[in-house]
């Protein structure tokens, strides 16, 4: 099964993405901390190209979908019209530094990485093309329980 | 995102309602931003109705942390419920921020 929802690069649409997921992951039954943290994925990133595209003053869609195949989850985020992300270049956050520096932001892509198994972007025709996997055991398991009921 | 405050002594409490996101973070971050240049002495935010929180609203505390120190401002979080506190340790903020289970154990502490 997979499921689309597309949104216009606004912080007000965040929780608009957030109140789709939290359907969708309550209809397969994702326990809360999961649910919690899958949804914070998306609203990390979402977030980081909202105040991106903000910067270049250009209000620009994007698009997000989400798979789930044999107990694996899949969201892809599709932020057209922007320069090459390099994944790569970025450092987890240093709480340390952060504090010295008085920063607010830093700390979202490291949430992302720490909770996702495998995060990439890709770029084809000015679009960034976020990849993201968590693999969800419970799901095969509630899915082969239901099988024998 | 809704947010309360009151004084309990010396303590000023702020409870945080709904979702704390990139949306909304400015309006704690106002909050705080005043506290602190009124030289509270304790600054409790009591998270039991908080629903949520990312980065964003995190970094609103963690901006503030110098500040505090510098100004040897008591500050801590208490009252999460699962999914926030979750949260906040898979970043590891425990090491920098104090936390308490609940309001009256973060009020002890300041004493």
């Amino acid at each position: 099964m997979k499921y689309n929802i597309s949104i216009k690069a606004e912080k007000k649409n965040l929780k608009k993405v957030r109140t789709f997921l939290e359907n969708i992951f309550a209809q397969m039954q994702v326990p809360e901390v999961e649910r919690n943290q899958l949804i914070l994925v998306v609203d990390e990133i979402l977030a980081n190209l909202i105040i991106h595209s903000a910067k270049s003053d250009m209000q620009k869609d994007i698009d997000i979908s989400l798979s789930e195949n044999a107990g694996e989850v899949t969201f892809e985020i599709y932020d057209y019209n922007s320069p090459y992300f390099d994944l790569t270049q970025h450092e987890d956050a240093n709480l340390q530094d952060l504090k010295k520096q008085k920063r607010k932001g830093g700390m979202g892509l490291t949430l992302v990485k720490n909770i996702m198994d495998e995060v990439e972007v890709s770029y084809e025709d000015n679009t960034n093309i976020w990849r993201l996997q968590k693999k969800l055991p419970f799901l095969i398991l509630k899915k082969s329980k239901n099988t024998y009921e | 995102m809704n947010l309360t405050a009151e004084h309990q002594a010396n303590v000023y409490l702020l409870h945080v309602e709904g979702d704390l996101d990139a949306s909304s973070s400015i309006i704690l971050d106002n909050a705080m931003q005043e506290a602190i240049q009124r030289n509270e002495k304790a600054i409790i935010v009591n998270c039991e109705k908080l629903n949520y929180i990312s980065s964003a609203g995190l970094g609103v505390f963690m901006s503030h942390l110098s500040d505090l120190e510098e100004k040897n401002i008591f500050f801590a979080l208490c009252s999460m419920n699962e999914k926030v506190k979750n949260v906040f340790d898979i970043l590891g903020l425990g090491e920098l921020i104090k936390y308490y289970p609940n309001q009256d154990l973060a009020l002890q502490a300041v004493k």
